[in-house]
Parts: structure tokens; C-alpha cells; sequence
């Protein structure tokens, strides 16, 4: 077989990265099976034909108070609020907007906080691990770990993380936390939900609360979507959506794909650690190898009256 | 005798028993399997219930249900939530009905919202709301879509403070599809003098300011603002009635100045000996004759509208005539004697008697 050193190890190193991804899922729907979660987490379902927005924002108001966050900026009469679409910042953790419905009567108010992801994009983006899925089924953020690096922020699909630029000297990563510390380790359901006058958000374990959600579309299906929003999307969300109207139209990305954001980096990430500690070796070795070839003929060709033997014939 | 009254005794018996029966029986099933069913294979175990399987409440029962309902589940705080609910239940003839609300109920009655929905918000059931979920959902699924007042205190006063004011019904809404009016109404009456009686019913409302209820006071609400595009609204009102509808109005009208031999003609201002041109065209008739039914004979001097009109700055133009050069300097009285505009102009103050207006024009006439 005639093979340049070049080939050789164009191959050599192709062979390495498959086997350091070979022992990992490589397969993106495989990846979701794989999930293994708490099969009892807790998540929310939001009836959005249910919302009514102005003159309400109680779930605003409940989550500011919960979280000790500064009063809302516009009280819940003041319609202005819904002119421009608004996203959460460090200071509010959850924002309800307006968006045309079918009637122009009738526009549809769609809360927004953070979606608590199975596989959260910004665990898997934190170089220091400061998020984690709990088994309650929050995203947790652990502010003493956090280096203010603001990936997460970058990550995330719903652009969820907030930044306390504010903050000289402690800012801290701010997003909906589910009241995780305060009521979902009791297993109660957090501020925002509580406190809705309309129960537009249904507070459960997130299995129950798709079948729900399926008995819903199937009893109404002249009324909501065939679509339950977050169910499948980036791999399943704990926080889960019904609409009457296709959910683009509400503010929704509905591009991002049923893939866990993290498995799209997984495997390249993954056999990082192994091309580092492989390609090393190898290459040292053939280094080492050629060199010690490159030594002998000159030890060889040094000698007044040398031989015709090759140098691996020396042994 | 025993024999008949064994006989009687045995027949109460066999009605009673046969009453007692037809009660501990279940009602008989008629109904198509979706009328209970979402699937169209129900097992044991998934039965597939529809939510609201039962009779329909019907608006024949209306005046069997109170008028107004006290909801006092939160009386430390707030007053207890007065529901006017006979005027909610006509109402929702505008849309599904009774079940609208009364989207459950048992045979036999009507269900207590509290019956299905518990006080307890930490109830297992996560497919119905708590009983604070439940009438936020059917109060504000109205408020919202209809009135627009979805503020906490339409319903719920504070102790001790008044109630505000009802933002009122709009005139569109997604659940109903507005007013649907005639241009007029013909009637045939049995009067000798004249059969045919006609009601131009869009100038009624539109131009003459007539606010509806003060003649439609006693129909439901779904007669004027039907669900569908397709309504006959008539006021079932005894004669007597009828005619105090439109004497409130026209009392002083005489029976042959409304019942004629053929249709009448719709009015025009020009009858009056003042068309209307222009600016005055597009106004409300309440803007010149005053706000009640009853209207006035508007002043002609143009100052009683026009306060701040002034004559040196007027253009006779906007009159409908171009004064040629030598009317334009002269005052108004000249033509117009005591400044009554509303008689026609006289020429004799400067000229003989063979000039007059309109034989002879000051000018041009504008198109």
C-alpha cells in the first residue's frame, strides 16, 4: 500500500474524532429520548385565549412582590404599557404583551418569562456551571458561581437572561426562577400563577398537564391550535402554551426546532477533551519515531565505511 | 262500595309506584354519541366525556331565575358582588343562551357554580378552575369582548366606597355583529282614512337623535343586536302602546298626516323653505333645533349660531351667491330687511319695482 505521511495522518486524526464521538449520542433525536428528567417536574400551562391583560397584569405585580423586584413602571390600568412589545429585564422577571388577535376587539395578551427548558441552552453555554435543570423542573442560578461572562444570555432561544448592568459590584444573571426556593420545593404553584384572577395558568406535574392540554384542543378544537407550544420545542419546555391563532403571531419562535439546544454542541464539544489528549500523543510519538529514524542514518552515514543495511533493519 | 274503593286504592297504588319508578330511572338517552363523547370509541377507562353533556337551560325559563344574585365569597374585603342577572341572561340571547354560564347542569335544576368549581384553589383537578378561576373566566370573557371594562371595581367595590360608572355596551364586538336597522318601516293599518303608515327608522335614529330604548324598551337585547346578520325586530306593543311611542313626539300630528293612502315620502329640508346647502347639510338636526324631541325653530339671524360671525369679514360666496361690485358694499339690511334671512330678498329699498330677486340677481350665482 502506498501512502504519504500526509494521508496517513489526515486519516489518523479523522479516525481519532470518530472515535471520541463514537461514544456519544451523535444522533440528535436520540438525544431527546435520552433525557432523562424527573418524569414528575412540575411545569405551567398557559391558556393564552384566556388572558386579559389590560387592567390586570396581577401575575406582574405577584413576581415583583415575590421577588422584592421595584414596582412596575406603569400601573395595571394604564393601557400604554401594551404599545410597544416589552422583554423582561432585571427588574421584572415575567412581562405580558399584546398582540392582534383574530378581532381587532379582541387582541390576545401573552405572558412571557422564562420557559424552565428540559435541556436548557444556557446550562449548557455556562462555562461554570451556574444553571441546572432541578427536579422540580426549574432552570436554578446559583449567582455565587457566576462569572458575568453572559453567555447564557447568548444562548438562550427566548431571550430570557437579563444582566444587572446596573450593578457595579455584584450584578448578577436575572430570569423567572418558578419561586423555585420560595414555593415549587413545597410543591406549590409560584407567585405569578397563583395570583391570576382567570387561572390562565394551570399548575401541575408537566405530564398531566399535556394530557390536559390534548384533552383541551380535542374538546375545543373550533378554538385553539392542534399545537401545544413547548411540549417539543428545543427538546420540551416546563412552561407550556395553548393559542387560539398559529403561535408566530403571538411572538413566538416557532424555528427553533424540536433538537435540545445543548445535544447541537454536544458532540463537538464533547470530543474536544479527547482530540486534546489523543492528537498530543500520537503526534509526539510519531515525532519521536521519525526522529530517533532521522538519528540513526545519521549515525549511519556518519561511519567512514558504512554498510548497505536500512536503518530498521538494525535490530 | 268496598269494591270501588279497593279498586281506587289498588290504581293509587299502581300510579304512585309507576311515578316513584319513572323518578329513580334515569332519563332517556336520545342523543347521538358525540353529544357526550369526544372519541368516537369511549371505553370504560377513557371514556372521553365532553365537559357539559347535560340539558340546556332554555330563555323560556328566564323568569324563573332570581333578578339579581348576591356573590359574597369575599366579604371581609370587598361589598358582595351585586350580579344583575336577569339582565346578564338576556343578554346572552345575543349569544349561546343560558348555557353560556350554565355550561353544566344536572337534571333537575339549576347546579351551583361551587358544586364543580371548590373555593379551594389548591384543588387536584387540573382540567376545571377553582371557583375564583371560574367567574373571572365567565365575567371578564364578557367584559373583555363587550364593554371593555375589565377593572376590578366594575364588580368588586371596596367597603364602603360607590360603585363607577358602567362603560356601557359598545356598538361592535366580536360576539355580536352590531345594529341591524331598516332605512323604514311600512306598515298596514286598518284606519279608514289611510292604510299605509311609514316610519323612516335610520333618520329616526341617525338624524333626528332618537335614542333607541325610548321606543324598543321592552324587547330583549338580542332583538336589535342579533347574533347573526339576519334579524326581524318587531315592537310587539298593544295599539294603544304603539301610538304613545310616536305621540311622545308627534302629538300635535293629526291621524291623516301619518296614515296615507300610499308610502310617505322620507323628509327633506327643503320643505321647510330653507335648503340646506353645504356646511348646513352635514349637521345633526340637533345641532339648529335644540337637544330634546321636541325641536325649535332656529333663529335666522346667522348670529345666533355664528357668535363670532362678523360681517366685514364675511364672504357672500359661501351664500351661494358672488356679489357683483356694486352690492358688495352695501349692507345687509338693504336686501335683507330686520336681518331675516330666512325670507327671500328684497330689491325695492334701491330699486323700482320692476327689479326683483330672483328675476334679477346682485351677482353670480355659485354652482
Amino acid at each position: 500500500m502506498n501512502i504519504s505521511r500526509k494521508d496517513f495522518l489526515k486519516l489518523a486524526g479523522l479516525a481519532a474524532v470518530r472515535v471520541g464521538a463514537g461514544a456519544l449520542p451523535n444522533d440528535a433525536s436520540a438525544a431527546v429520548e435520552e433525557f432523562e428528567g424527573n418524569p414528575d417536574r412540575f411545569g405551567i400551562l398557559v391558556d393564552t385565549t384566556q388572558c386579559i391583560g389590560q387592567n390586570c397584569r396581577r401575575c406582574e405585580l405577584a413576581c415583583a412582590k415575590e421577588h422584592n423586584l421595584p414596582a412596575l413602571d406603569k400601573a395595571p390600568e394604564d393601557a400604554t404599557v401594551f404599545d410597544q412589545p416589552r422583554r423582561t429585564h432585571p427588574g421584572q422577571f415575567t412581562v405580558v404583551n399584546r398582540f392582534p388577535g383574530s378581532n381587532p376587539d379582541s387582541p390576545v395578551y401573552v405572558k412571557k418569562q422564562c420557559m424552565h427548558c428540559d435541556e436548557p441552552a444556557c446550562a449548557s453555554a455556562c462555562l461554570v456551571g451556574a444553571f441546572t435543570k432541578t427536579d422540580q423542573g426549574a432552570v436554578a442560578y446559583d449567582a455565587s458561581v457566576c462569572i458575568g461572562c453572559r453567555y447564557c444570555m447568548i444562548a438562550c432561544p427566548f431571550d430570557i437572561p437579563t444582566y444587572e448592568y446596573a450593578s457595579a459590584l455584584h450584578p448578577r444573571v436575572r430570569k423567572c426562577t418558578f419561586c423555585l426556593e420560595t414555593r415549587l420545593k413545597e410543591g406549590k404553584p409560584p407567585a405569578c400563577t397563583e395570583a391570576c384572577p382567570r387561572e390562565v395558568m394551570t399548575f401541575g406535574k408537566r405530564e398531566d398537564l399535556i394530557k390536559v392540554a390534548r384533552q383541551k384542543i380535542a374538546r375545543h378544537h373550533e378554538k385553539y391550535v392542534d399545537h401545544i407550544y413547548g411540549e417539543h420545542e428545543v427538546g420540551g419546555t416546563s412552561w407550556m402554551y395553548l393559542a387560539a391563532q398559529p403561535f408566530d403571531t403571538l411572538g413566538f419562535r416557532t424555528d427553533l426546532g424540536k433538537t435540545p439546544y445543548p445535544s447541537l454542541t454536544r458532540n463537538y464539544l464533547s470530543a474536544a477533551p479527547l482530540v486534546m489528549a489523543i492528537w498530543p500523543a500520537f503526534f509526539l510519538s510519531i515525532y519521536l519515531f521519525t526522529k530517533r529514524k532521522d538519528e540513526l542514518a545519521a549515525k549511519q552515514n556518519g561511519k567512514p565505511h558504512g554498510n548497505n543495511k536500512e536503518p530498521g533493519e538494525e535490530h | 262500595m268496598q269494591l270501588f274503593s279497593l279498586i281506587a286504592a289498588l290504581l293509587a297504588l299502581l300510579l304512585y309506584s309507576d311515578n316513584s319508578l319513572a323518578k329513580a330511572q334515569p332519563s332517556k338517552v336520545t342523543n347521538g354519541c358525540t353529544e357526550c363523547h369526544v372519541c368516537s370509541t369511549p371505553t370504560l377507562e377513557d371514556p372521553c366525556l365532553r365537559g357539559c353533556p347535560r340539558p340546556r337551560v332554555t330563555p323560556q325559563e328566564l323568569k324563573l331565575g332570581p333578578d339579581r344574585i348576591l356573590i359574597n365569597e369575599i366579604e371581609a374585603e370587598y361589598e358582595p358582588v351585586d350580579f344583575s342577572h336577569r339582565l346578564h341572561a338576556e343578554m346572552t340571547a345575543m349569544d349561546r343562551g343560558c348555557q353560556d354560564c350554565h355550561h353544566f347542569q344536572e337534571i333537575g335544576g339549576i347546579t351551583a357554580c361551587k358544586n364543580c368549581h371548590p373555593p379551594d384553589a389548591a384543588d387536584d383537578n387540573l382540567e376545571q378552575p377553582s371557583l375564583k378561576g371560574a367567574y373571572h373566566r365567565q365575567c371578564l370573557g364578557c367584559h373583555q369582548d363587550w364593554s371593555h371594562d375589565t377593572a376590578c371595581e366594575i364588580c368588586h367595590v371596596k367597603k364602603g366606597e360607590t360603585p363607577p360608572a358602567h362603560a356601557g355596551m359598545p356598538k361592535s364586538g366580536s360576539r355580536f355583529k352590531g345594529l341591524v336597522q331598516p332605512e323604514k318601516k311600512v306598515w298596514n293599518s286598518t284606519y279608514g282614512g289611510g292604510t299605509v303608515v311609514t316610519l323612516f327608522h335610520r333618520n329616526h335614529t341617525d338624524k333626528y337623535g332618537i335614542d333607541c330604548a325610548s321606543c324598543h324598551h321592552a324587547e330583549g337585547c338580542a332583538s336589535c343586536h342579533a347574533k347573526s346578520d339576519q334579524t326581524t325586530t318587531e315592537i310587539r306593543h298593544s295599539e294603544e302602546a304603539l301610538h304613545g311611542i310616536c305621540n311622545s313626539c308627534h302629538a300635535e300630528m293629526s291621524c291623516d298626516q301619518c296614515h296615507l293612502k300610499t308610502e310617505a315620502k322620507a323628509f327633506s329640508h327643503d320643505r321647510t323653505g330653507w335648503p340646506l346647502k353645504g356646511y348646513h347639510e352635514r349637521l345633526s338636526c340637533k345641532r339648529c333645533h335644540g337637544n330634546s324631541h321636541h325641536f325649535t325653530k332656529p333663529s335666522p339671524d346667522c348670529n345666533s349660531c355664528h357668535k363670532s360671525w362678523d360681517m366685514k369679514s364675511f364672504n357672500h360666496k359661501l351664500a351661494g351667491l358672488s356679489l357683483n361690485e356694486e352690492h358688495v358694499e352695501i349692507s345687509c339690511e338693504e336686501c335683507h330687511p330686520n336681518r331675516n334671512f330666512a325670507l327671500t330678498p328684497t330689491c325695492s329699498g334701491c330699486h323700482d319695482a320692476d327689479i326683483s330677486y330672483p328675476a334679477a340677481l346682485p351677482g353670480t350665482k355659485m354652482k
